[in-house]
């Protein structure tokens, strides 16, 4: 499981960084900008497969690999799983009522939690690398600064919930970025 | 029939079918990735199930009442208390009881895994070695909140890598020294006169010298 997750969490990092990429480039390559309109109508499904993900692995490394979680590991917890919640929700609405408006309406909710998310996430893999910024004692229960694991060196649990959050942010970002598609039906209609 | 608000979706278009084959085909490369490596590498063993036998060992209080927990260094209601007789063993079994033998004793409460326990050794065995440290204190680290699924297990191992110099006492499974002694986190110092009276407690990493005038507070030196 540790193996698994760290290995999605990396392939969310890279294709939110071929995301962002694309869409820096989209103003002056047509295919940089055929690509983020090809990821608008994943960025739901996707922002919900990931923060689904997310739910369910920290879910199971605390409850079936006894990883107890900390408290910032807590308060990620508070960003990750109403993400999977409002998405999933978002999701069976577009395809009950058949409208693309269902990503919009979540997406402002979604990117504060996520960006909350992706702050303490960042805070948490700082701790981690550097302990006296949290405190200079071990609490004898949970301390933060406690690294369950490391994959490669460098991927821990806070590093894998950042990626997600940042990932999230990206992918529904796209919802407000213009779209040749919606314009040219717009424009029809 | 109802007709629906908002813009309609469009039909994926071929960039779309392109990045949800991309995204597959990635997700099937890393499952195939995470099967070879036989599933990953959870770990709440010990990789190769050896040294468990050892590094936790029973503790028993031989006399007095465990120290309150300690939350306010600077107010501390153990200050002035008598100590618990504790007796437990070292690693190798080597039965060991802390009871006043007529000189200071600094406990020093250690977890394997805790980042600053890591940082807090080297800066006593430089006390030590510096040679401001009291001649007649006698340090015992006591190896405590072991856990075989954290990093620097056993304990016993870290220890040595670890270079720690004095003698060590392996707290039980239930932190029973620890608890003994109310300590609150790692690194946890009890200092304790030669009557067997509490004279300080701190927890944290402390500097050399900041250990070197904490104990110079209390003891004089």
């Amino acid at each position: 499981m540790q193996l698994l997750s760290a290995l999605l969490a990396l392939l969310a990092a890279g294709g939110t960084l071929v995301l962002l990429v694309a869409r820096l480039l989209a103003g002056t390559s047509a295919a940089a900008a055929a690509f983020v309109d090809g990821v608008r109508p994943l960025a739901l499904p996707l922002s919900f497969a990931v923060s689904g993900f997310a739910m369910f692995g920290s879910l199971w490394f605390s409850e079936a690999a006894n990883y107890n979680p900390c408290r910032l590991c807590w308060y990620q917890r508070t960003a990750m799983y109403p993400l999977a919640v409002i998405t999933l929700v978002a999701l069976i609405r577009r395809a009950v009522v058949r409208s693309a408006d269902t990503q919009r309406e979540i997406t402002p909710y979604a990117i504060v939690l996520a960006g909350a998310g992706a702050v303490i996430a960042t805070y948490h893999y700082i701790v981690e690398w550097y302990p006296t910024l949290e405190s200079n004692v071990c609490a004898i229960d949970v301390p933060c600064t406690t690294i369950w694991f490391r994959e490669f060196g460098f991927v821990t649990l806070p590093f894998m919930a950042l990626c997600g959050f940042v990932s999230i942010i990206i992918l529904l970002s796209t919802t407000f970025t213009r779209s040749a598609g919606v314009s040219q039906e717009s424009e029809q209609s | 029939m109802t007709q629906s608000k908002g813009p309609k979706i469009n039909k994926k278009s071929s960039p779309t079918k392109w990045i949800v084959g991309g995204i597959a085909a990635a997700i099937v490369v890393i499952i195939v990735i995470v099967l070879a490596a036989g599933g990953g590498s959870d770990s709440s063993d010990n990789g190769d199930g050896s040294a468990t036998a050892g590094e936790f060992m029973p503790v028993t209080i031989l006399e007095g009442e465990p120290l309150v927990p300690l939350n306010d260094p600077n107010n501390d209601p153990a200050q002035g208390v008598t100590a618990p007789v504790v007796q437990g063993s070292g690693f190798n079994g080597m039965e060991m009881t802390l009871r006043p033998s007529g000189k200071p004793i600094l406990l020093v409460f250690l977890a394997h895994w805790c980042p600053h326990c890591n940082a807090e050794i080297p800066r006593l065995i430089e006390w030590d070695e510096s040679g401001q440290m009291p001649d007649d204190l006698i340090v015992i680290g006591v190896a405590t909140g072991s856990r075989s699924d954290q990093p620097n297990w056993p304990p016993s191992q870290w220890l040595q890598d670890m270079e720690w110099p004095w003698a060590v006492l392996a707290d039980s499974e239930a932190q029973d020294a620890a608890i003994a002694y109310g300590v609150n986190g790692y690194p946890g110092l009890v200092l304790i006169d030669g009557d067997g009276t509490v004279l300080a407690r701190r927890s944290g990493e402390a500097s050399v010298s900041e250990l070197d005038a904490w104990a110079e507070t209390f003891l004089g030196s």
